[in-house]
């Protein structure tokens, strides 16, 4: 069979100081023309294939400086491959990549010798992140723990670096920060549990990787764990491990992320979407520093800290009975609020010009500062995404623009809503649907109300099924069969 | 169901009645400045074939669960890549219950992912067909 390979060369202009040549061993091909484009971006040589065998083919007649490695392939595992090829050339530096995002997953990749683990999907922003600290100096082996984003990986992954402008640390001298900072310093030292809130894009995993970081168990494992990005039937195993046969499907023993976190911290982010019968045993785990996987028969004592975070207001979780209140005073010992972006005064303006000089070194890009009016203006906005979007908007600019100054025309079209919109900083709660109190509903049946229901869940989700179908709890394919149960009620919700 | 000069012909599962867009297009917009007007072109070629692909797999009653997984995984980056997050999303669902052996649990799902990814294919046929690209 012919090998479906190709090399591409670099753009000069895009040049790293060092050319670096990666393997790339994907098999989805519209995902390798992407992967590929991004590292030719960043003036990598790329090689490419499709196939383990390829793959491997290649690496034994070039020596990589990287492999880029698909966990999934049509021919081989993952790991088997990558144990091969750290068996003919054992410093060679891998990345893995893959869309089963668990930490098992991830905690075998990274023993077999994986030098980072990324989740798909992942941007370039991340994937170039991962490169660079696959290429740093140090050793090749290990789990070099870095941070996925909480943001859009919607799996648990090993934890990687979050920065506000990709520096590794909080940037911003407002006082508010100011207040974090030493909080942080103060509690890092001791075994508290620290329990942060805050709205999404705040940096509460930064907070959390800080708090780990200034404890004296920073050289122990940082696991994070989304408790709402896995599927409530698979979140016991995740947390607590499982032992082979204990269910269909455990065909091995499963560590679980309570005991990959020994001798480190446990990140458990959006806690309070945890299902209620898993409160109870993590409420065990807590009193008890044992865990036991499902299936055994002995639990097993470990050395865990706990970091919890949720962008939700626990205390209003617990009054609604969706989270446990001796769980939640277990939990809540000490609190740390993530400020959002618009309450910290000047901060906008020293992360926009970090993110700015960052990004724009990263691009090639003249950047150098913003109009006063650019900067007027980033002083006025309410941030609702608040750190995260700001990054997300500098890099925009970055990227489709050139400096040296940041003008008012290179701004991203959506960033200013039209006049009057907002005025003041905005509610993180959102507007409600339509006007659902209990007494306009009494005398109506129950299907009818179920119907009113679901058709002001769908308008809240702008019409999408599956989204509506998250908040209330239910199978799309379930509320598919509602709709079509009501015949042409659909047609006024297209 | 809407057809679209250039790609491959297929028969596709009936998209739901209602759907918000599942295409976001400043993710799309994102991947194809990376790409740059080059690579552009081949990488929605590419991308329409790969969906089509998956969502074949999961059509086909005789598909064994290792290739509706390998097609489900496959989905995950697709639609992350386009920030495709409903199917993202359902495809991850998917490959969990198939990776635990939740069986035949996921027939409902597998119809769910297949419908998303065909609503997909519509989504950026139309999107090109606007574009011009």
């Amino acid at each position: 069979m012919a090998r479906k390979v190709r090399t591409m060369s670099t753009s000069p202009a895009t040049r790293p100081a060092r050319a670096t040549t990666i393997l790339l061993i994907e098999d989805t091909a519209s995902l390798q023309i992407i992967y590929r484009a991004i590292l030719e971006r960043a003036g990598h040589t790329v090689h490419v294939a499709e196939t383990a065998a390829d793959g491997l083919a290649l690496f034994r007649d070039v020596e990589f400086d990287l492999v880029v490695l698909d966990l999934i392939l049509p021919d081989r595992d993952g790991i088997d491959l990558m144990q091969e090829m750290l068996g003919v050339r054992p410093d060679t530096r891998i990345i893995v990549i893959t869309a089963n995002g668990s930490i098992n997953k991830a905690v075998e990749a990274m023993r077999a010798g994986a030098t980072e683990f990324l989740v798909k999907p992942f941007d370039d922003i991340r994937f170039l992140d991962a490169v660079r600290h696959a290429l740093a100096p140090g050793p090749t082996r290990g789990p070099r723990l870095r941070a996925a984003p909480a943001q859009d990986n919607a799996v648990p992954s090993l934890p990687t670096q979050t920065t506000e402008a990709t520096s590794g640390t909080f940037i911003g001298s407002s006082d508010a920060m100011d207040r974090i900072q030493s909080k942080i310093a103060s509690v890092a030292t001791s075994m508290a549990t620290v329990f942060i809130t805050g709205e999404s894009g705040t940096g509460k995993e930064l907070c959390a990787l800080a708090v780990h970081a200034g404890s004296n168990r920073a050289a122990g494992p940082f696991i994070a764990l989304n408790c709402g990005a896995i599927p409530q039937d698979l979140l016991e195993s995740e947390v607590f491990g499982h032992v082979k046969g204990s269910f269909t499907g455990a065909i091995a023993d499963k560590p679980g992320a309570a005991a990959a976190a020994d001798g480190g911290t446990l990140f458990l982010d959006e806690i309070c979407e945890m299902a209620p019968a898993l409160q109870t045993k993590l409420l065990r785990f807590l009193q008890t520093s044992t865990v036991q996987p499902v299936g055994a028969t002995k639990p097993r004592k470990v050395n865990v800290r706990i970091v919890c975070a949720t962008n939700r207001d626990p205390l209003d979780a617990v009054r609604r009975g969706l989270f446990r209140e001796d769980l939640y005073y277990r939990l809540f010992v000490v609190p740390i609020h993530m400020p959002p972006l618009r309450e910290r005064s000047g901060d906008v303006l020293e992360i926009a010009k970090a993110a700015l000089a960052h990004f724009a070194a990263e691009e090639g890009r003249a950047f150098r500062a913003m109009e006063p009016e650019v900067a007027e203006l980033f002083l006025r906005l309410p941030w609702p995404g608040n750190v995260r979007q700001l990054l997300n908007v500098i890099r925009n600019i970055v990227v489709l623009n050139d400096g040296p100054l940041v003008t008012m025309d290179m701004l991203p079209d959506d960033l200013v809503p039209p006049a009057g919109k907002w005025a003041g900083p905005t509610s993180v709660a959102g507007p409600r649907p339509r006007d659902l109190t209990l007494g306009r509903l009494v005398g109506k049946t129950l299907a009818e109300i179920e119907r009113e229901v679901i058709e002001a869940t769908l308008a809240s989700c702008g019409g999408s099924v599956p989204k509506a179908a998250r908040v209330l709890d239910l199978a799309p394919s379930t509320l598919y069969r509602k709709m079509e149960g009501w015949g042409g009620a659909q047609k006024n919700l297209a | 169901m809407k057809q679209d000069v250039g790609f491959m012909r297929m028969t596709r599962s009936p998209a739901p009645a209602v759907l918000g867009p599942l295409l976001h297009k400043p993710t799309l917009m994102r991947v194809l400045d990376i790409l740059g007007p080059g690579r552009a072109a081949e990488f929605l070629g590419q991308f329409h074939a790969d969906l089509d692909s998956a969502h074949q797999t999961l059509r086909a009653t005789a598909a064994s669960p290792e290739a509706r997984q390998r097609a489900a995984h496959g989905l995950i980056g697709l639609a992350g890549t386009v920030g495709a997050s409903d199917l993202g999303d359902a495809a991850r669902r998917l490959h969990a219950a198939l990776q635990s052996g939740d069986d035949p649990g996921p027939k409902d799902l597998a119809d769910e992912v297949a419908s998303l990814t065909a609503c997909l294919m519509d989504e950026v046929d139309a999107w090109r067909e606007r574009s011009g690209r």
